[in-house]
């Protein structure tokens, strides 16, 4: 009985630390994804000025670079925009983006804005887009940063303490 | 022949267009914001019921651009885009320019899109003028506009690029300056219509630019353009002749005496530059050979 209770202590424990340290990572992933998407669109920005490469190549050449989830949903991107016409690449975007789950509402709509806004116009203007879209980003981050080492820890700690307050209480 | 036109409309018009099941007859499709679609046919013109939106001509170039009107920017503000199959898209709007140069053209209301067409053989007829003794005279075509000069010069330039077995004429390098991207339709660097295996193509460059800047790298045996009648084609035409290259060029006209009020083709004419002068008629079928003049025979047809 005693063997039971033990087994069932440290199943509760490993899983509310599973799910603090989770959260945290969490958080972690929201930074790198956004750091990512500042080093996607200034790789695209050097794609368009100075190769003149058309989105698709464009698109898949600063993502090879990438290292976070963000690579794939680009990838998925460029694989809608070779199939699909102009009518079905926003539902695309939106649609890949949302499959960011680290990421807050307001990081996804400035990510999907920016994706559907870009090619639309002349060079100047991209680089309008992506140069706007680099500064709210790098404002993201900053937050994204602040709360990672505010609440990192503090998710760990709330994971393991809560474990423990369970396996007290009820056990 | 127009599958790869039809995947850059909007959906409600290429499904209209389509349903038609006359898209072999096309030659012309005119798009204009507002009005309706336009099909020109090889007898007749058929307007469609649907209607040209500012979003459906929007939605081409973002479609022949991959979604990347930037890319295009240049062909933009040349006034036309070659897409895959050599079909040229003619651009009309607003133009801005800055500096005295065109930065763009916006509020883009009407394409022209027009169909391209190549038709082998068609220079047969004139081949033997054209070489004699296995030689390559130095030739003229005069035409109206839309009456075959294009189509003719692009079937000269591909046989003697690849050689004509029957005159035992062995293949010559071709020089093909292509300022409109009329002739052989480049696309993604690539001839979206047969110039022959010879052939060197610099496409969206001045004429007489072309011309020196072949001379120069390409070695060619013959250097071709389309319509030519600049002053300063004429430098640079007279300056191939000296670097012993033979030229085949086209020029709007409907008879000599028309191409010689252009003072600077009449200094080529008397200097007699050009060996055969080619004229096509203005009639309905185009590519019809009215008169071929042979400069060195006094009072001239052959």
């Amino acid at each position: 009985m005693i063997f039971i209770k033990i087994i069932i202590s440290i199943a509760i424990l490993c899983i509310t630390s599973y799910i603090g340290i989770e959260m945290a990572i969490a958080l972690k992933s929201r930074e790198q994804i956004l750091t990512d998407m500042i080093t996607f669109l200034k790789m695209v920005q050097n794609e368009m000025v100075y190769m003149l490469n058309n989105l698709p190549v464009s698109y898949e050449m600063s993502r090879q670079r990438l290292n976070s989830e963000l690579k794939d949903v680009i990838g998925a991107i460029v694989v809608d925009m070779s199939k699909y016409g102009v009518d079905k690449i926003d539902m695309s975007i939106t649609n890949n983006v949302n499959t960011l789950v680290s990421l807050k509402e307001y990081d996804k709509d400035i990510i999907i804005s920016t994706l559907k806004n870009l090619g639309r116009s002349d060079l100047e203007s991209q680089n309008n887009i992506i140069e706007n879209a680099i500064t709210i980003i790098e404002k993201q981050i900053k937050e994204a940063n602040e709360v990672k080492v505010k609440s990192s820890k503090v998710y760990k700690t709330v994971g393991i303490i809560s474990g423990l307050l369970i396996v007290v209480i009820f056990i | 022949m127009i599958d790869e036109i039809l995947k850059v409309l909007p959906k409600y018009i290429s499904n209209e267009i389509i349903r038609l099941n006359c898209s072999q007859n096309i030659t012309e499709i005119r798009l204009r914001a507002r009005a309706k679609v336009i099909l020109i046919c090889t007898n007749r013109e058929i307007i469609l019921d649907c209607l040209v939106t500012t979003n459906a001509i929007l939605e081409v170039l973002l479609n022949v651009s991959k979604n990347s009107i930037y890319a295009i920017q240049n062909d933009i503000n040349n006034g036309f885009v070659i897409i895959r199959g050599g079909h040229r898209i003619g651009i009309s709007g607003e133009v801005v320019y800055v500096d005295g140069k065109i930065k763009n053209i916006k509020n883009i209301c009407s394409l022209n899109i027009r169909v391209a067409r190549q038709i082998f053989g068609c220079a047969d007829k004139v081949l033997p003028e054209i070489i004699s003794d296995g030689k390559i005279n130095n030739t003229l075509i005069v035409s109206p506009p839309g009456c075959g000069k294009t189509t003719l010069i692009r079937d000269i330039i591909r046989q003697i690029s690849n050689g004509i077995p029957n005159m035992r004429f062995k293949g010559r390098n071709v020089s093909l300056i292509d300022e409109r991207g009329e002739i052989a339709s480049v696309y993604e660097g690539v001839a979206s219509l047969d110039v022959g295996v010879r052939t060197d193509i610099m496409s969206n460059v001045t004429k007489a630019t072309g011309m020196k800047m072949m001379i120069r790298s390409m070695a060619p045996d013959v250097i071709a353009t389309d319509e030519i009648g600049k002053p300063e084609d004429i430098v640079a035409i007279k300056e191939a002749i000296l670097s012993g290259v033979n030229v085949i060029f086209t020029m709007h006209g409907d008879s000599i005496t028309s191409i010689i009020k252009n003072k600077d083709i009449k200094e080529l004419l008397d200097l007699n530059i050009f060996s055969k002068i080619i004229i096509l008629s203005s009639g309905k079928t185009p590519g019809v050979v009215e008169k071929i003049y042979d400069t060195n025979k006094l009072g001239g047809a052959a």
